[in-house]
């Protein structure tokens, strides 16, 4: 089914390529190029999962995961870390905070990011989330 | 000058002593033959107790004085025989006493006279010989005078009643001390002569006590005199004022002053040595041997005297010396100068060397000492001269002064040598691109160089160990050291932080081996500041992780491009160059991010944020799966792996990182793979000490033996050249592992 995919992603070489995959999978993307604007975005547009890129300027992916966290608005949105870093500490940071999965961009082809998307939408969808 | 003045007066001594004898062994063995005959016969009375006791001390000083005296010199045998003279005496005074009739006592009494007499006479003698000659105010010939007076008065003892009235004693009237004795007209002149002769000895002994010099011949005079003077004045007062003028009132009292007197000079002999050393005695033999000559001139310089050692010295007997002059020993300019010296200084001259004339023609080298003679108006009237041989002493000095050239030749030398070495020693320790500083057994600093200054930073040389240690952080250098030279820590150098700096430094300990002992004398610090060295590993280490990072989101997007082209264009990619350009792309990207990790990985691991997740693996899966991965290349290489797949099942699971583990095995299992051209590959394992050891073996290329050392370093690689066609062949040794 469509969702509407929120990618925080500041590179736009990335941005191009991701919308593109899930534009191929038939899902709606709104793009956020910072931090900050992901967070309102988030909180606007109401993404059905988010994708959040750690290394970001101004405000880093763990911050932004935090707020989005303690939002009532966003807590219970579906947040997946993007990552080129393989630091285990920020895999566990991410995860403690709340993330679904820690993804390296490097390691997948676009197809197996949009799947490992697809599997967590449908598990979400199937534990429906009171709003 | 005789030697020895007893022995010259040895003969009078002994015609006095034997003569005696001879009298009372004579008269004394008639007297007992009379006794056997009954003639004489004795009653016990209280008083001889005090007689017998006399007798016995007497006796006991004489031997006490044998045995106890420590030498036996002349003098002290002589001594001895007044103690037994005073016993023959009191056993005359005891047969006296003990008299049962007048006429027997008036025998003994005859008897008396030469025994009492022989005292004073004895003791004068002593009294003459003890002392100097130049005390004796008078020569041998009143002794002439007094033995011949002697003889008389002991003739009219025996054969009148002019000394004692011995003849007519039928009422003498018996006392508690025998029977009473009339004295003889003469008597008191008898004892005058004794009170004189004891007055003339006494007055030569008090008088050379005052005149002694030498403190133990004083000793000696003094208790000789005061013996005297006891028994002086016992026998003055006893037996001639108190007789003469109460003749009943005392008893013989001689038994009490002769044993006193005997008493006196026993204790003097033993305890100060009288007789025995008489310092005047010794000097003439102190002179005669001499090794030096010594010669006495008057004021004319006439020579009076000379030793023995003259004879050595110039060549001339004592005897021929007499009446030269003295000029005649020296050479003119010699004798011109000494009698410079000797005007100069009168009183005392001292030469160190001068040459004398010997008679055999060889002149001496000879040390000379002057001194002058006075008399009693503090003239001069003479000179003692004094000549030691130092010819051979010269010689010894010349030879000594040689010595000491040749020796302070080769301390130059030898000084210069250290001067060198250790100019050489110097330089080394300074041009050293390293702070040196070589510390002593006690952590005191003896050497460093100005390097050690740079590197810390300071302006002065550092002081002691503590110094260094003040400002290294967590680094005790007097610690260190210790642990070092105990062995209880391998050298090896430690990083240490200083102020801003990091500091490798590295301690050794100085040993010398002596007889095969080894002794630790110090140590030796190196410092290194390899700040510099860190800084560049930390920025190339960051550089790594910083352009891994950067190289990987292009790559990135390399490969997802070209993945998401050949997924979802599959239709615009039929054509089949298109689509291998495509696909090139995409492999080509993959590889990249491969190599990119490869580069973090390391980079990681050289900053040692390598993290291994230890868990329990099982080593077949493993295998396994690498072996799956490497199916492709195994193929194209026609290479075929080997392995026992019931052993591998029975490995027990081994406590890894897997991720790490398997990329270890298929870094080994890959290269053997790639560099091996139609062959087997056998993979072994096997379990000991409680490891699990994996072996590859190939029948490939293999590693050069120069190469082997490269194994295990980073991206070294075992080609002769970086610059082949076939790069992809060569056998990348890889880094593999790093202290894990």
């Amino acid at each position: 089914m469509a969702a509407k995919v929120l990618l925080v992603e500041d590179d736009q070489l990335i941005q191009r390529m991701y919308q593109k995959i899930f534009m191929f999978e038939g899902h709606d993307v709104v793009i956020a190029s910072d931090g900050e604007d992901g967070l309102r975005k988030a909180q606007a547009e109401g993404p059905t999962i988010i994708l959040l890129d750690i290394m970001m300027p101004k405000m880093n992916g763990i911050e932004v995961l935090s707020h989005l966290k303690a939002d009532p608005v966003t807590k219970n949105i579906p947040v997946i870390m993007l990552s080129n870093l393989a630091g285990d500490r920020d895999v566990e940071t991410a995860l403690s905070k709340g993330a679904v999965k820690y993804i390296i961009k490097s390691e997948y082809d676009p197809k197996e990011v949009a799947d490992m998307v697809n599997e967590v939408i449908a598990g979400y969808t199937r534990d429906a989330i009171p709003s | 000058m005789g030697r020895d003045k007893i022995i010259d007066h040895k003969i009078a001594y002994w015609i006095v002593s034997i003569v005696s004898l001879l009298a009372l062994v004579g008269v004394g063995g008639s007297g007992i033959a009379s006794t056997s005959n009954g003639a004489f016969t004795f009653t016990w009375r209280w008083f001889g107790a005090f007689i017998i006791a006399g007798i016995i001390a007497n006796i006991a000083i004489f031997v006490l004085t044998v045995t106890k005296a420590s030498s036996r010199k002349a003098a002290f045998y002589w001594f001895a025989t007044l103690p037994v003279a005073n016993a023959a005496f009191l056993l005359l005074v005891l047969a006296v006493v003990l008299s049962d009739t007048p006429q027997a006592s008036a025998y003994w009494q005859s008897m008396l006279p030469m025994a009492w007499l022989t005292t004073p006479v004895i003791v004068a003698f002593f009294t003459f010989c003890f002392v100097d000659d130049k005390d004796m105010p008078f020569r041998l010939a009143p002794w002439i005078l007094v033995l011949a007076s002697l003889a008389v008065m002991i003739y009219f003892a025996g054969s009148s009643n002019a000394i004692e009235s011995h003849h007519a004693l039928k009422d003498a009237e018996l006392t508690y001390y025998g029977y009473r004795h009339e004295p003889g007209t003469m008597l008191t002149l008898v004892f005058l002569w004794t009170a004189m002769l004891c007055f003339a000895s006494l007055g030569v002994v008090i008088r050379a006590y005052r005149r002694a010099t030498n403190e133990t011949l004083k000793q000696q005079l003094k208790i000789f005199r005061n013996g005297f003077i006891f028994y002086f004045s016992f026998a003055l007062g006893a037996d001639l004022l108190i007789y003469a003028i109460f003749p009943s009132l005392l008893p013989p009292m001689s038994f009490l002053y002769t044993t006193g007197f005997a008493g006196f000079v026993s204790y003097g002999l033993l305890k100060y040595g009288i007789f025995q050393i008489n310092p005047a005695a010794l000097a003439d033999q102190i002179l005669e041997n001499l090794a030096e000559a010594v010669i006495g001139v008057n004021g004319e310089y006439k020579i009076e005297f000379a030793n023995n050692g003259a004879l050595t010295i110039f060549g001339r007997k004592p005897a021929e010396l007499k009446g030269r002059p003295l000029r005649s020993l020296f050479g003119e300019s010699v004798y011109a100068d000494i009698m410079e010296k000797i005007s100069a200084s009168p009183e005392s001259v001292a030469i160190d060397q001068a040459k004398v004339l010997h008679q055999g023609g060889m002149n001496m080298s000879v040390a000379v000492t002057v001194s002058s003679i006075h008399n009693d108006r503090n003239e001069i009237v003479g000179h003692i001269f004094v000549f030691q041989n130092i010819t051979e002493l010269e010689k010894k000095t010349i030879e000594l002064a040689h010595e000491k050239e040749s020796v302070e030749r080769k301390v130059v030398a030898r000084t210069k040598e250290l001067h060198d070495e250790r100019a050489r020693l110097s330089a080394s320790i300074e041009s050293l691109a390293l702070g040196f500083v070589l510390l002593d057994s006690k952590n005191n600093i003896i050497t460093q160089n100005h390097m050690v200054q740079k590197i810390l930073g300071v302006s002065e040389p550092i002081q002691t160990a503590d110094d260094l240690t003040k400002r290294m952080h967590g680094f005790d250098v007097a610690e260190y050291c210790a642990d070092i030279r105990s062995g209880k820590r391998k050298a090896k150098a430690e990083e240490v932080a200083y102020d801003e700096k990091i500091l490798r430094v590295f301690a050794t300990p100085v040993v010398t081996s002596e007889n095969d002992k080894s002794t630790m004398i110090g140590t030796v610090i190196l410092i290194e500041d390899i700040t510099e060295i860190k800084v560049l590993e930390r920025s190339r280490d960051e550089f790594f992780s910083i352009a891994s990072h950067e190289l990987r989101t292009p790559l990135t997007a390399i490969r997802g491009n070209a993945s998401m082209a050949l997924q979802y264009y599959a239709d615009d990619l039929k054509d089949k160059p298109l689509r291998e350009i495509v696909t090139d792309i995409h492999g080509s990207s993959v590889r990249l991010i491969e190599i990119v990790n490869d580069f973090l990985d390391m980079s990681k691991l050289e900053q040692g944020k390598m993290s291994f997740r230890y868990e329990a693996c099982a080593l077949d899966k493993l295998i396994e799966s690498v072996l799956y991965e490497l199916k492709g290349t195994m193929n194209e290489s026609r290479v075929h792996v080997e392995y026992d797949g019931a052993t591998l099942g029975a490995l027990p699971k081994v406590w890894a990182d897997p991720a790490r583990l398997k990329q270890v095995i298929y870094n080994l299992v890959g290269n053997a793979v790639k560099y091996t051209e139609d062959g087997t590959i056998k993979l072994t394992t096997s379990v000991k000490d409680g490891k699990v050891h994996v072996s590859v073996a190939d029948t490939g290329r293999g590693i050069p033996l120069e190469m082997r050392k490269f194994l295990f370093r980073k991206f070294q690689q075992a080609g002769n050249s970086l610059l082949t066609r076939d790069t992809t062949r060569v056998p990348v040794l890889g880094y593999i592992s790093q202290n894990s």
